[in-house]
């Protein structure tokens, strides 16, 4: 790797040096950023259109734009942005110079925001590509939930996600196993995202702007997990003045504050303390004695021009220390910072970096418990990623990239035999990638390489770690688009958990075992989306996943000498479909999935515990008057998989006597399972409400909330104790209310 | 409105709160269980054959009802013969669950040979025919260094960390060994002189002290480096094994020390897998968290397999020290 990677470097060199030649033609860019005029937060996925011209573009991530080779003139430039009172700007442009022309809007009333993942800002994203969601803080703030808002909780509502369960936030991708999808905080890789046996996620969403959640063939760039990618962005802090916030519900306090620093400067900082077990253990129907707390503080400046820098730091920590010396105590800890920062060194090269640190350790103290043994697991992630979107010409848009990380893992545990063990292993993770995004004709072409140069330099098959990336959509019939994308992918991570595990507090993380293949999958998706009614929008995809390469538990291991993990294979297929509608005050909301998912495990072919046949979710937005929203959700799932008790017999043990009479042994009854995971549990549905009303009463703006979890108590079954028969079910009827005072 | 049959449907949904009954029990699997240990150490040979059974409850521990299968017709095959098994029942040690004698099915008097194969084959009127073929090992080649039998005999007059080697080598179808080394010792009780025997450790917690803290015992291993073996006692625990039977164990007692053995004993492969996987392997750095069914009956559930048994014996002298 020593050797290669200054050969990367020289080629990236090459093409910026490229690019900047072709800047100098004799035309004139017009770039800058959209801001809001308040908080100078940076708006993406703002539509720049120049006037009469049909040129424009939408403003990137962090705000930024850029329309190459205008011919020299004068031009009215406007822009645009769901929530946001549209500005235009006069434009005079010079042969051969540049136009930085920034926009600063101002905030449309609440009223006006459309929500429910139906602003057309997203639909941007959403139409062109497939197997993409965006989600806003609006979005996750309606989504009753229990106690309070929750960020992974609200992706649910998406097609293709599944959870296996109320408590819990974990979540499966298009049948990929939940150790598959990558989660990243403003540029952190978090690797055990959850709260509170994972009811509630470390992402407050109250600091998060913006959500990206690719559940199928995403794009290059983003690369080492097999099944989807759950972007989260924060928002800066309030540059216009001081501005404070306090919450409280049955589980939680928190405090934000926020306000300007130095010139062109803001600053974050938000920090959450459980305050209730006994809400947790009311949500999770049994004592559980859990405490958690997460801060994150956020710096942001901008500079001058369209320079922008971010502090990010987050933190993290979970504590599940029970009472009784028979039970084991749980922690654990996230932990990380992301330096960030974006500029635009020469005329069309606009260049993104970010520094990025994260450490997640976790602890088991099995104190005098018989079922469980102590261990403990981290990972640490320190890497540097940088971006350059090269501007060419109005249909074409280069990106270039690469990142350097180095995720090391270590996981000490005391295994069956007793014995105390400990492994340790990190990887150099160099990755490179480039994209191509372009118009021909009517087809939008989206199409790259993402090249794991890691696993190459560790033998790596070359087919496996080039991985190509394209999507393309094209127009059929009026607003309807036909899209398809491809995606290959690699995975060099893995948890150690016991699949049929119910909930698993304890995540350790892996690198494929020695003398297995680096996992692989890919990822092939059709889709067509377009306008039922003026204000019906529809989505329809079909995606079929090939995992090439899995690592799944040798159940042949019979000797020491066998690997406990071997080489399996699998896939996944099926359909969604996502309807959203506007009528009248209310907006409405449906996605149904239909999928199969399969694991080939050395010719035992079974269907993994989170495969799900039926999903569907339905939602229900009203704003009947100011201030005022509520939603109704309803969501139906068909049972997992389980495999059935079919009788027991009772085995020897040859504890103690070899080569005695083993017929006098006593014998201890063994559980003889049917076939694997034939068998379905029952049905899963719930119906949610909540309403919350917001009201401003003197300098302060008052939200108060009451959600109602589960309206007709469904009994939806949780786990089953197979020796003691009893029945676990997963939430019940649970109302709960928060009040959020802001100043 | 468009919006209000949804809404409709909704509140027509939430009617349905309801409680869908589960039961994790499938369809009950009935299945001939058998279990066979054949050793070369006993002359008679035992087979069990139960059915495999669903408790009425949730707990197996609850059912106590006797599950050995009647109707079967149990013979042993080996390249020349076929011995047919009798029904027969023994005292259990363990009552608390079963209270009802424990019925299997016997060959007596038979002691299986070393390399020859066997084929058993259970025949039920309600349940078919199971059957399962098992290679006994064959003889194990023992030894002992030239220095070991004189440490054996005057453990004593040698230093503790003198090793005790026995240098063996197991049969080629040997799939696991366990080697121990017991000392047999005569002890007056009151006016009655009782046989007993000890084994020694492989190490202790204490290793260098030779103390009998958390002694380690030699544990069933597999059959690696083609078969040669090189088991290695310490001298010191032989002595501290000792010394804490005639100072403080029977520290008033007359003691007689008769004999120390060496024994292999070696495990088949059906044996040999059975043990490592509901001991969890004996796989130091498993990362596995479940445990397997392992089963190699044909026509049913469970194994057949089997141990040889070979020893070297030490006599000691009448002089031995100790004796008293």
């Amino acid at each position: 790797m020593r050797t290669r990677a200054p050969h990367i470097v020289l080629v990236l060199s090459l093409l910026i040096s490229l690019a900047s030649y072709i800047s100098k033609a004799q035309t004139a860019d017009i770039y800058g950023v959209v801001t809001d005029s308040l908080t100078r937060q940076r708006i993406p996925l703002a539509n720049v259109t120049i006037i009469g011209t049909g040129r424009g573009a939408a403003s990137n991530n962090v705000g930024f734009y850029l329309i190459p080779k205008m011919a020299p003139g004068t031009y009215e430039v406007v822009v645009s942005v769901l929530g946001y009172i549209g500005l235009a700007r006069k434009a005079i442009l010079r042969e051969g110079q540049s136009l930085e022309l920034n926009f600063e809007l101002c905030s449309a009333s609440i009223e006006v925001q459309e929500v429910i993942i139906n602003a057309p800002r997203k639909r941007l994203e959403t139409e062109t590509s497939t197997s993409v969601h965006v989600l806003e803080k609006q979005d996750i703030k309606m989504i009753p939930v229990a106690a309070q808002q929750d960020l992974l909780q609200s992706l649910k509502i998406l097609p293709g996600i599944v959870s296996t369960s109320d408590v819990s936030s974990r979540f499966y991708v298009r049948g990929g196993a939940g150790d598959q999808n990558l989660f990243l905080f403003d540029g952190i890789r978090v690797y055990y995202p959850f709260h509170a046996l994972g009811i509630y996620s470390s992402f407050n969403p109250n600091v998060v702007d913006k959500v990206e959640v690719y559940t199928g063939a995403f794009p290059p760039g983003f690369g080492g997990r097999l099944s989807s990618v759950v972007n989260v962005s924060t928002r800066d802090g309030r540059a216009d003045g001081l501005s404070g916030q306090a919450s409280i519900n049955f589980l939680s306090a928190e405090a934000e504050l926020e306000g300007p620093a130095f010139d062109n400067s803001s600053w974050l900082i938000n920090a959450r303390k459980s305050v209730s077990s006994k809400t947790f253990s009311n949500i999770a129907g049994q004592n559980i004695p859990l405490s958690f707390y997460d801060a994150t503080i956020k710096l942001s400046t901008q500079p001058g021009g369209v320079k922008k820098f971010d502090v990010t730091f987050l933190s993290s920590g979970d504590n599940l220390l029970s009472g009784s010396k028979d039970e084991p105590d749980y922690s654990w800890r996230n932990n990380g910072i992301a330096i960030t920062g974006s500029n635009l060194p020469t005329g069309r090269i606009f260049l993104q970096w970010v520094i990025f640190g994260s450490v997640y350790s976790a602890d088991r103290n099995a104190k005098e418990s018989r079922t469980a043994t102590s261990a403990s697991t981290s990972v640490k992630h320190y890497g540097l990623r940088t971006t350059a979107t090269v501007y060419t010409s109005q249909e074409d848009l280069y990106f270039f990239g690469f990142e350097f990380g180095f995720p090391s893992m270590e996981y000490k545990f005391v295994n069956p035999a007793g014995a105390q063990q400990e492994i340790a292993s990190s990887l150099v993770e160099p990755l490179v990638w480039a994209r191509y995004q372009s118009k021909l004709g009517d087809m939008q072409l989206d199409a790259g390489v993402h090249v794991e140069v890691g696993s190459l330099l560790h033998g790596g098959k070359p087919l496996d770690e080039i991985q190509p990336r394209i999507n393309l959509s094209y127009p059929v019939m009026g607003s309807w688009r036909a899209k398809s994308s491809f995606g290959r992918f690699t995975q060099r991570m893995l948890t150690v958990e016991n699949e049929d595990d119910i909930v698993s507090i304890f995540d350790a993380w892996i690198r494929v075992p020695e003398g297995l293949p680096t996992q692989q999958a890919d990822h092939y998706v059709l889709g067509l989306s377009g306008n039922l009614a003026e204000q019906a929008f529809l989505n329809l995809e079909g995606y079929y996943k090939h995992y090439g390469s899995l690592v799944v538990y040798n159940r042949d291991k019979l000797q020491a000498s066998d690997p406990d993990y071997i080489q399996g294979t699998g896939k996944s297929y099926g359909v969604e479909l996502t309807l959203r509608s506007k009528v009248a005050w209310l907006d409405l909301y449906g996605a149904y999935s239909l999928g199969w998912a399969l694991v080939d495990n050395a010719g035992l072919v079974y269907y993994p515990r989170y495969d799900r046949r039926h999903h569907l979710n339905l939602m229900v937005a009203g704003h009947p008057a100011k201030g005022l929203n509520a939603t109704l959700r309803w969501e139906f799932g068909s049972g997992f998989p389980f495999s059935q008790t079919v009788g027991y017999f009772d085995q020897p043990t040859f504890t103690n006597t070899l080569p005695g009479q083993f017929e006098l042994d006593t014998r201890v009854p063994f559980m003889m399972l049917g076939e694997k995971n034939a068998a379905r549990l029952p049905a899963y549905h719930r119906l949610d409400a909540s309403i919350s009303y917001d009201i401003r009463l003197l300098d302060f703006d008052v939200s108060a909330g009451l959600n109602i979890l589960n309206v007709y108590d469904s009994k939806n079954l949780f786990y089953f104790d197979r020796i003691t028969g009893r029945r676990v079910d997963m939430l019940s009827f649970y109302p709960s209310a928060s009040l959020t005072i802001k100043y | 409105m468009a919006a209000k049959p949804l809404v409709i449907i909704l509140l027509l949904l939430s009617t349905f709160g309801c409680n869908q009954p589960f039961d994790p029990k499938g369809p009950v699997d009935q299945q001939m269980v058998v279990f066979a240990v054949f050793s070369t150490d006993r002359d008679v040979q035992y087979v069990t054959v139960d059915m495999s059974y669903m408790p009425s409850g949730f707990d197996p521990l609850t059912y106590t009802s006797d599950n050995a299968l009647n109707d079967v017709f149990v013979t042993l095959k080996d390249s020349r013969n076929m011995y047919q098994l009798r029904d027969t029942a023994l005292a259990r040690l363990d009552t608390s669950r079963y209270k009802s004698p424990l019925r299997l099915y016997a060959l007596y008097p038979f002691t299986v040979r070393q390399g020859q194969t066997y084929q058993l084959v259970v025949q039920s009127r309600s349940m078919g025919v199971a059957s399962a073929t098992v290679v006994v090992p064959g003889k194990a080649l023992l030894d002992s260094t030239y220095s070991a039998r004189y440490i054996l005999i005057e453990p004593f007059s040698h230093f503790p960390e003198e090793k005790i080697r026995f240098p063996s080598r197991l049969s080629s179808s040997a799939k696991g060994y366990l080697a121990r080394l017991t000392i047999t010792y005569d002890v007056l009780k009151g006016t009655e002189w009782v046989q007993e025997s000890v084994e020694l450790p492989i190490a202790t917690a204490d290793t260098a002290a030779y103390s009998l803290e958390h002694p380690i015992y030699p544990q069933i291993a597999p059959n690696l480096s083609a078969g040669v073996l090189d088991v290695t006692y310490r001298n010191g625990f032989l002595i501290n094994t000792i010394k804490n039977l005639i100072l403080a164990k029977y520290a008033d007692n007359r003691m007689v020390f008769k004999w120390i053995v060496f024994t292999l004993i070696q495990l088949d492969q059906n044996l040999f897998n059975y043990y490592s996987v509901v001991h969890d392997y004996r796989d130091p750095r498993t990362v596995r968290l479940d445990r397997p069914m392992y089963s190699e009956i044909n026509g049913g559930i469970g194994f057949v397999g089997a141990c040889t048994v070979d020893s070297l014996v030490f006599l000691l002298p009448t002089n031995f020290s100790g004796n008293r």
